[in-house]
């Protein structure tokens, strides 16, 4: 299966009819299997072991999907990859950060940072604008 | 200095991030003037599922209907990939629509079920719109983070 297709069908899987259940034998660390059991069985802290281990593993299915995709946009589509000022803005917005409406100051930031630091982070650059804005001169 | 996270911030665990008409064309077209600005939301979106945040991408279906979406589209493959669930317009959110298009008459069909979706949900609400002003209207009553395509 090519690479497309195999991301696809994953897609497709993914938000199939999940009722048609199936048994599997899964090897797992025997210490994992306990700990699991005491959330599950004592604390109640989830349904039950497979239901953790099915939800996990939906989780992890769908963050690989979307990464996965996205860089194969990138090399079909190279200029539509957000630059650094882009994805601090961005984390800005999803985080309600303080700067979030202060997107020249992200932007001044995401250039500077790049100067004293190599492959900052998103993050980074936000701590970097809220410092420049705080040693920035007040009116 | 950490920045305050109110109660939808989207690193709070359980989240659920709603996409309206513009936000989900964005998406799907990359010669689209936002394209890049969703695909960075989306890249951070990603980042936080990779962490383990408790997050989920949504679109619903009326949304799909005005943006010319269909699913069964090869050309709908990406936005496939990103966006793994709709929302249908259920009984529930549909009264919830009826009655906030009663309150707010500027509302169309489909930012009513966004709307009403975004109250009647549980989870902590991120909404991806460009029509900011009308949702931080009708939607003030709850503690949604609005963020503007």
């Amino acid at each position: 299966m090519q690479k497309t297709a195999a991301l696809d069908r994953i897609a497709e899987l993914l938000r199939a009819d999940q009722s048609q259940t199936v048994n599997t034998s899964m090897r797992i660390p025997v210490a994992l299997r306990d700990a699991a059991s005491i959330a599950t069985d004592e604390l109640k802290m989830a349904q039950s072991t497979t239901v953790m281990t099915v939800e996990a593993l939906r989780h992890q299915l769908r963050s690989l999907l979307m990464r996965a995709s996205l860089d194969e946009h990138y090399d079909n589509h190279p200029g539509s990859r957000p630059t650094l000022a882009e994805l601090a803005q961005a984390e800005a917005d999803l985080s309600n950060h303080r700067l979030k409406n202060q997107s020249d100051l992200i932007t001044r930031a995401a250039q500077d940072i790049t100067k004293v630091m190599q492959h900052p982070s998103p993050s980074d650059v936000l701590i970097w604008a809220d410092s420049l804005g705080f040693y920035q001169p007040q009116p | 200095m950490t920045s305050k996270k109110t109660k939808s911030s989207i690193l709070s665990r359980g989240t659920l991030l709603i996409l309206d008409n513009e936000a989900i064309q964005a998406l799907s077209h990359h010669s689209h003037p936002k394209h890049r600005r969703m695909l960075a939301i989306i890249e951070r979106f990603q980042s936080l599922l990779q962490r383990g945040f408790q997050a989920t991408l949504i679109v619903p279906t009326t949304v799909r209907v005005e943006a010319l979406i269909n699913r069964q589209d090869p050309a709908a493959s990406f936005v496939n990939r990103i966006v793994n669930y709709d929302h249908s317009l259920d009984n529930l959110t549909a009264d919830h629509a009826a009655t906030l298009r009663q309150q707010f008459p500027f509302l169309s069909v489909v930012d009513a079920h966004i709307a009403a979706l975004a109250l009647v949900d549980k989870r902590d609400i991120v909404l991806i719109t460009s029509d900011t002003d009308d949702f931080e209207n009708c939607l003030s009553s709850k503690d949604i983070n609005i963020i503007r395509i």
